[in-house]
Parts: structure tokens; C-alpha cells; sequence
């Protein structure tokens, strides 16, 4: 009664126990449902949403606190994103030049016109939008989804940022033009010794592209490691469940026994006692009813939050 | 390098411009209004070539209160004076009064709701208890209470911006009570515009609050700007008609209001004097209409899904 009078106070964590290291020039991939708090990780990174628990550190400073755009800048210059949906991250009344110089002007990163007009034309390049000068006068309208995207790229690019969040990157596009712009961004680390987190629900896409892959579900990293052991190695009952559900994997001879999940994702309003995938697990002891597992180190560099990952 | 690219932008403009005005005049609407207010804009603005300068009770030529002949097309008033011209003359005063205050009415109300749209929260429920506040204000009532202070403060004979004192209180007072209404329009929409990626990408751009708001929401907001400014002018004509009718206006610079209140006091009515209270009450109508339709078919070039409200 009292949600329908719009009066209920019980706060929804979206994320809940999340802890996550990226480390320089390395791209980490977080994978997992949608509604398993994937973007909410990425729109703290970058502090889109001010989170009301737990730490934001980057390069040894403490970001959690730091708010307002001025105090945020230096932070903005060097952590940047790459939204999903490229039809709408464009104002559709601002030019291209002026979508991708905009991080320079309001960052001041540049001291003139013509660096500014340099800037923009090596970003637009190196997200794949060759000559650049073509694009400059264009509006958002006039390019297919895949330029569009290219231009979400560039705009991130552009300023040289040591992290990119990038969310669902390419889960809009065409097969073919995913590639090039994944290209596009492992160039970019080559060059830049850029890091990445990459935010997709595609297991596969991940395994191509991630040194590392961070798992989660309804808010919490339920698995992290390297890609592979994650791939060919899981120890979470839903990794392996996620696993076995992605025919495109190359298949290691070991199917990991795990039946096909059922029912959904419960609400994060109502997150489950003990473990939250004890409801859904077809492995849950009792000790998974009341006991939330906290992650254990299961390998080298291999944490799975469950019971039974040894 | 700046030139070539601020020259093809220019032409971009140009030329979207051009298109935006081929598909508003596909609207029979749109001719209709912009026809009659050029004509009505012409008089506005030269009276004195076409009908000599303002005539008084001294310098009056005609009889009292004769119909439509040859030297009077429009007949004359209770005191002489040729209908026509105090009619051409009294199109610059209501005119200018009307679009005066349209303009206070658009600044005011869109900069309140986009800040009230923008910030949401605390500052959206003050800022749109102070509209509904303005909304229920009575624009005859708050007139009849403000235009004594004010002329008492300014003094009578004065003139503020060119206006004497008692027009200045019909412009303030129409500004006042008409902004509500834009302010409301503007935050609901800015409260949709917000909510877009574009914002988020700005905002990870580094952009400040103020920036965001008048770079990314104001732009976007000039459909809605342009088209219910038409309406608001329309409006404005009206209620300065009426303010005047009931005795606001300045004798000494006649709107077609103060025309329609001489002619009424004089007993044009009763004595027949048809041309004395039609002419004044035709330009009013004939230029409310044309803002009206000009708003509608600005409305529906802008947005053809929706149908506009009159």
C-alpha cells in the first residue's frame, strides 16, 4: 500500500559488494544479466551516480567524496565513457566537430582553434572516420548507427584518457562494423596503454577482447579471473550456467554439468537471504540459504564468491 | 583552418534553415498569419507616412462621430478624429506592448523551467510552487493593485523605455502573469531532455550544470519556444485589449484597447457607431488569429505527430 501511495523507503541497492581493480594499459570485461547492476558499476566509475557506500580510488586518490564539475575535471580528463546507445548520446543539434571537441573545450584542454581543429581530426581518425574533415559540418541525423558509434569513440578518445568505461560498446551494431570498432579501441590501449572496462552481457564478445572477466549478478561480482579461466575454468554455479548457455564458445570437452537456469532474476528490491543464487542454483546446499558467501580465492588471481568453488 | 570550417557550418545552418521554412509554408495557416501580421507589423512600424501623425482633439478635422465616406474611410470618433489613424497609430502600441511582454514572459518562464526541470528536487518543487502561485494571479486584479503604486513611485507623465507609466504596468504585468504557463511547458520537457544520454555524455565530458543547460536543453527547446511564444503573443494582445478597456491604458498614446474603451464611454454602441468600436476590435481579432495560426503551424512543422492546442 504504502509503494502505491509512492511512499515506500526501502532503498535498492543496484550494487551491492562489488570490488574491482583495473589495472593500467588492461581491459577488464564485466558480463552478467541485464538488471545485474552492470552499468550502475560503470555510471559510479564515472561518477555519473554518487554511490552511498564503498570507495572510488583512482591512481591512489580517493574519488568516492569528489563531486561538483570543476573539482571533477582532472578525473574527467583521464576517465571518460562510451555509451551504448549511440542514436541518443548525440545532441542531435550539435555538429559532429562540436560533439567531439565539446570534453576539449569544457576540460580547456586545448589553447586554440587550430590544436582544437588537430584534436578533433586525429580522434575522428582513429575511431575509423576517414578524412575527418567530411564529418565536421555533418549533424548526428545524417550518419548510419555505425558512424554514430564512431563518433561516440572519438568524443571519448579525444581528451587521451587513461580509462575508458565502455558500455555496451557494440551490442547496437552490425557484425561487421563491431569489429573495427573493437579494433579501433585495442589500437587505442596498444598505442595509449589505454585500460578498458568493457560492460556487455555477450560471454564470447568478452573472451575475444577482455584480459580479464568480472562476472555479476544482481549486483555482486559473483566471479573474477582471466578470461580463460573463466571460459574454460568457472567455479560459479552461474558462470558455468552463462557458459554452457553460449554455444558460440569454443567448447573444451568439459560441459560442467549445470542445467539450464530457471525462473528470472529476483527483484534487487527483494535480493535473496544467504546467497543470492541459492533461489536459481542448481547446486545450493542448506549453508547457501543462510550464509552469503564471500569470494574465495579458488586459483591464481580467481575469486568465485561460492561454497562449493573448491 | 577556423574558416573552412565556420564557413561549411554556416552553410549547414543555412540551409536547414531553408528547408525548416519550405515545409512551415506548406501550411496554409502559416501564410494566413504571417501576411496579416507583416501587414499589421508595416503599420506598426511607419503610422506617419500613411496616415499623417496622430490626431488629437485639437488638431481633429472631422465631425463628430460620422459614418465611412470618402474623406474618412474608417469614419471618425466623438471628438473628431479620423478613425483610421488613431486605429494605424494605436497598432504600434499594442503591438509593441504585446510582443514586449511576450518576451519577458519567455525569458522568465524558460529559465524557470529549465532550472526546475534541470535541478528537479527541492529546487523544482519551490520554483514551481512560485508558478502556480503566478498561474492562479489574476492579471486584472494584480494590475488594479500595482499600476497606482507604480505610477505613484515613477511618476505619471514619465516614460520608461519609451512607454508613459501606465503602459509600462500593462507590459510588467502582463510578463508577470503569462510566464507560468511557458514555465510549466519548458520543465516538462526539460524534464524528458535530462533524462537523455547526451546529458550523461556531457556531463562526462566535463561540461558544468549552466553549460548543459543552455548548450544541450535550450536548443533542443526551441521548438517548443517558438511555438508557444506565437500563442502567448496572442494572448497578450488580448488580455492588454482588456486591461486597457477597463481604463489602464494611456489616453495619450491609444491602444486599440484604450480605442475600444473611448468608443464605449462615448456610447458608440448605443448610438449606432458601428466603425468606431469595429475597427479596434477587427485588428485585435485578425492579429490574435494570426499568431494563433502562426503558432499552430510552427507547432506542427516542429513536431507533426502531435496536434497543437489552440
Amino acid at each position: 500500500m504504502d509503494s502505491i501511495l509512492g511512499r515506500s523507503k526501502g532503498a535498492v541497492h543496484a550494487i551491492d559488494g562489488v570490488d574491482l581493480t583495473i589495472g593500467r594499459g588492461e581491459i577488464v570485461a564485466l558480463v552478467g544479466e541485464s538488471g545485474s547492476g552492470k552499468t550502475t558499476v560503470g555510471r559510479v566509475i564515472t561518477k555519473l551516480v554518487q554511490p552511498t557506500g564503498g570507495r572510488l580510488v583512482f591512481d591512489g586518490i580517493d574519488m568516492t567524496s569528489v563531486q561538483g564539475f570543476s573539482a571533477l575535471r582532472p578525473y574527467r580528463h583521464r576517465v571518460q565513457m562510451i555509451f551504448q546507445d549511440a542514436y541518443q548520446a548525440l545532441n542531435p543539434r550539435h555538429t559532429i566537430f562540436d560533439a567531439v571537441a565539446e570534453p576539449l573545450r569544457s576540460l580547456k584542454l586545448v589553447s586554440s582553434e587550430s590544436q582544437l581543429t588537430e584534436r578533433v581530426s586525429e580522434a575522428l581518425s582513429a575511431a575509423g572516420l576517414n578524412p575527418p574533415q567530411e564529418y565536421f559540418t555533418r549533424f548526428p541525423h545524417e550518419l548510419s548507427g555505425g558512424q554514430r558509434q564512431r563518433v561516440v569513440v572519438a568524443g571519448a578518445l579525444v581528451v587521451k584518457p587513461d580509462l575508458i568505461v565502455a558500455d555496451e560498446p557494440v551490442s547496437m551494431l552490425d557484425v561487421s562494423i563491431r569489429a573495427q570498432i573493437l579494433q579501433a579501441l585495442i589500437d587505442m590501449r596498444a598505442k595509449q596503454n589505454l585500460a578498458l572496462l568493457f560492460i556487455t552481457h555477450d560471454l564470447p564478445l568478452a573472451w575475444l577482447i577482455a584480459d580479464r572477466i568480472a562476472v555479476m549478478y544482481l549486483g555482486r561480482v559473483v566471479e573474477i579471473g582471466s578470461a580463460d579461466d573463466i571460459i574454460f575454468n568457472p567455479k560459479h554455479p552461474y558462470t558455468m550456467a552463462l557458459r554452457d548457455a553460449t554455444p558460440q564458445l569454443p567448447a573444451d570437452g568439459r560441459p560442467s554439468g549445470i542445467k539450464a537456469l530457471q525462473g528470472d532474476v529476483p527483484s534487487a528490491a527483494r535480493v535473496p537471504k544467504g546467497c543470492r543464487f541459492h533461489p536459481r542454483c542448481p547446486l545450493a546446499l542448506d549453508r547457501c540459504k543462510v550464509e552469503d558467501p564471500p569470494a574465495l580465492e579458488v586459483g591464481k588471481e580467481h575469486l568465485a564468491a561460492c561454497w562449493q568453488a573448491n | 583552418m577556423t574558416e573552412v570550417v565556420a564557413g561549411p557550418r554556416r552553410h549547414v545552418r543555412l540551409r536547414a534553415t531553408k528547408e525548416f521554412f519550405s515545409r512551415l509554408f506548406e501550411r496554409v495557416g502559416a501564410w494566413v498569419g504571417v501576411a496579416a501580421l507583416a501587414f499589421f507589423l508595416i503599420l506598426a512600424a511607419i503610422p506617419g507616412p500613411i496616415v499623417g501623425p496622430l490626431e488629437t482633439a485639437a488638431t481633429a478635422s472631422g465631425d463628430f462621430l460620422t459614418p465611412p465616406d470618402s474623406q474618412h474611410i474608417l469614419g471618425t470618433d466623438e471628438v473628431g478624429r479620423d478613425v483610421l489613424n488613431v486605429v494605424v497609430h494605436g497598432a504600434r502600441i499594442s503591438l509593441t506592448i504585446a510582443l514586449i511582454a511576450t518576451v519577458i514572459s519567455l525569458i522568465v518562464g524558460t529559465t524557470v523551467g529549465i532550472t526546475s526541470g534541470y535541478y528537479g528536487g527541492r529546487v523544482d518543487v519551490w520554483l514551481m510552487r512560485l508558478t502556480d502561485f503566478f498561474f492562479i494571479v489574476p492579471s486584472f486584479v494584480l494590475a488594479l493593485v500595482i499600476a497606482p503604486v507604480f505610477v505613484e513611485v515613477i511618476g505619471r507623465g514619465r516614460e520608461v523605455l519609451g512607454f508613459r507609466t501606465s503602459l509600462f504596468v500593462i507590459v510588467v504585468v502582463i510578463g508577470l502573469t503569462s510566464w507560468a504557463f511557458v514555465a510549466r511547458l519548458i520543465r516538462s520537457q526539460t524534464l524528458s531532455l535530462r533524462e537523455r544520454p547526451f546529458v550523461d555524455r556531457a556531463r562526462v565530458a566535463g561540461s558544468s550544470d549552466l553549460s548543459i543547460m543552455i548548450r544541450h536543453v535550450l536548443p533542443n527547446l526551441v521548438p517548443q519556444i517558438a511555438a508557444n511564444g506565437a500563442l502567448v503573443v496572442a494572448g497578450a494582445i488580448y488580455t492588454e485589449t482588456a486591461l486597457s478597456f477597463i481604463g489602464l491604458g494611456d489616453p495619450v498614446q491609444p491602444s486599440w484597447g484604450t480605442l475600444l474603451s473611448l468608443a464605449q464611454q462615448a456610447g458608440a454602441a448605443s448610438a449606432g457607431a458601428w466603425w468606431y468600436l469595429g475597427a479596434p476590435g477587427a485588428c485585435v481579432l485578425t492579429v490574435s488569429l494570426a499568431f494563433v495560426l502562426l503558432g499552430n503551424a510552427l507547432d506542427d512543422t516542429f513536431n507533426p505527430r502531435r496536434r497543437a492546442i489552440p
